[in-house]
């Protein structure tokens, strides 16, 4: 059983403590500045706590080695264009790194998680395609079926919905849904309310670097926290049993 | 697979050219037996103590070129990187050119590809210092190219220093790089940096592959950033340097071996290495046989004509990288 457990203090971070295990999605949310990326850094042992520690499957995430770490938990940071034209099946198969796998001789299980992956993603008519070549939306699914392709019990992605189209933003919330369905976990950075909303099993506040509320949609979903967190007027409407959040203005 | 087998083919025939042609021509039948063992005296001194030493210089020094040349590439994430560019050769030359000016290589021989070793390991690791300051890759050539411009002034303030003429003439050739003259003492000098350089840079390679993501997703697929940049930084220093002793300062090589490779291994930093490596010697092997049989009034330096080819396609490189990556 993985999970991932921070109690830690660094720059720009106030004393936190989160912890996140399998079987829930839990969705980080704040406005930008609030320490989200910096807390997830902390609790992946990419950036050293001043105080405090991280643990990830129990074990101090210092004393991990950075493939044992992987094999754990896949990240799946803010996407940005690879440096080099390589097609999408590769990028996908970097997933497997942690593994062992070298592009272009991967092992017959190595292979065969890459294709699941480009599979789930939808990406199968696109595996060939060079990276530079691709739209906004394509290249955050190359990078989540690369993700996806590490098949670790823990899946860690900061924005992985930006620039991407409704449809997509969805099809990529599912897919994270589906891994926590089959035992998984996953901490996702999202900035759209209602897709937390509709997504989320757990919602973590932060504010000004630090975890303000941390509950379930129903428990801490209010207009109040909205405008607090977020400094906006926002409408909740319940329709048909599903949590809607409208945003109207700044306040 | 293929292309490094018709690479490594295409380089052994070159080297064998490289023994046939000359001033003194030598046809293929003695030119075997020579390198045989057999044959006439005069033809062995021809083949064993001029040609085919220097031609395996040539080799080497492409094959320690290229494989720095993609391995700064793939880890700065920058095509245009290269020891050349980013001044780490020009170091190299500098602490060379140092030990030459003072007479200490004259005193102690391993002085000379220790120096240029060390001069290159600085220079390696400041740029890889620079590139962590900056995620600008125009900014980071920048520096490379204040390095080069600096150890280039101090090199020059040195030859201008130069107590004669003999002294002078030594460096200008540090400067401008060749293998004319190298013997088989002087690549066994340079063999216990440039093997042990080539080992690392290979090393490093599927680390390479994985910072195509960007150095924090390659964390987060596993990669141990620092390792990597040690065997990197290490790898290309202690190649590049064993170049540099063994020819001096020659440029642009390792940049266009890795350009012209990457399209035939689908733009993977890892597989470009080797490939690299193996087309920057063979291209040594072939400009240095060019350099020997034109009919020029003085011998043109192996390093002048690597940058005649070399520059306009740097160029060529910078204005398409702008567009899309490389």
């Amino acid at each position: 059983m993985i999970a991932l457990h921070a109690a830690a203090h660094a720059p720009l971070l106030r004393p936190t403590s989160l912890a996140v295990g399998p079987g829930e999605l839990a969705v980080l949310l704040g406005p930008n500045g609030a320490g989200k990326t910096t807390l997830i850094r902390v609790a992946l042992g990419l950036l050293p706590a001043t105080e405090g520690e991280a643990r990830v499957g129990g074990d101090p995430v210092d004393r991990l080695s950075p493939a044992e770490r992987a094999r754990r938990v896949a990240y799946l940071p803010q996407s940005r264009p690879p440096a080099w034209a390589q097609p999408v099946r590769d990028l996908a198969a970097l997933g497997r790194f942690a593994h062992g796998a070298a592009l272009g001789r991967l092992a017959p299980q190595d292979a065969a998680a890459v294709d699941r992956a480009l599979a789930a993603c939808a990406l199968e008519p696109l595996a060939h395609r060079p990276a530079h070549t691709l739209s906004g939306g394509e290249l955050a699914r190359a990078h989540l079926a690369r993700a996806l392709a590490a098949e670790a019990p823990m899946v860690v992605a900061d924005e992985p919905v930006a620039s991407l189209d409704p449809r997509h933003q969805h099809q990529v919330l599912r897919l994270l849904r589906d891994h926590v369905a089959r035992g998984g976990g996953a901490l996702v950075v999202l900035h759209d309310l209602d897709l937390a909303a509709r997504y989320a099993d757990r919602l973590l506040w932060m504010q000004g670097g630090a975890l303000v509320a941390d509950g379930s949609v129903a428990d801490t979903m209010t207009p109040e926290r909205v405008a607090q967190v977020y400094g906006v007027a926002a409408r909740l409407i319940d329709r048909d049993g599903r949590l809607h959040v409208v945003v109207d203005d700044p306040l | 697979m293929r292309l490094n087998i018709a690479l490594l083919a295409a380089a052994a025939a070159a080297i064998l050219a490289a023994c046939l042609l000359g001033s003194t021509p030598l046809p293929p039948a003695r030119m075997l037996a020579a390198l045989g063992g057999g044959g006439e005296p005069g033809d062995a001194v021809v083949v064993w103590a001029i040609r085919l030493p220097r031609a395996l210089a040539a080799f080497a020094v492409g094959l320690g070129l290229g494989a720095s040349g993609a391995a700064l590439q793939g880890l700065l994430r920058n095509p245009l990187a290269e020891p050349g560019v980013l001044g780490v050769s020009a170091s190299a030359a500098l602490a060379a050119t140092f030990t030459l000016h003072y007479g200490l290589a004259a005193a102690f021989a391993p002085l000379l590809p220790l120096s240029a070793v060390a001069g290159a390991l600085a220079a390696t690791a400041l740029i890889a210092l620079a590139a962590l300051r900056t995620a600008s890759a125009v900014a980071l050539i920048l520096v490379g190219v204040g390095l080069s411009s600096f150890a280039g002034a101090l090199t020059a303030l040195l030859m201008n220093l130069a107590p004669n003429p003999f002294t002078l003439a030594d460096m200008v050739n540090w400067m401008l790089g060749s293998v004319a003259n190298k013997s088989f003492d002087d690549l066994l000098l340079a063999a216990p940096f440039l093997l042990p350089g080539l080992a690392l840079l290979f090393a490093s390679r599927r680390g390479l592959s994985a910072l195509t993501l960007g150095e924090e997703a390659a964390a987060g697929v596993g990669l141990d950033l620092k390792r990597q940049r040690l065997l990197v930084v290490l790898g290309a220093g202690l190649a590049t340097g064993a170049c540099v002793a063994v020819a001096g300062a020659i440029g642009f090589v390792g940049i266009v071996a890795p350009h012209l490779v990457r399209p035939f291994v689908a733009h993977d930093p890892a597989r470009t290495l080797l490939p690299s490596a193996l087309l920057a010697g063979l291209f040594l092997v072939v400009a240095d046989i060019g350099v020997r049989v034109l009919p020029t009034e003085a011998e043109l330096k192996l390093g002048v004509v690597a940058a005649l080819v070399g520059a306009p396609l740097f160029a060529l490189i910078a204005l398409s990288a702008r567009r899309t990556p490389a």
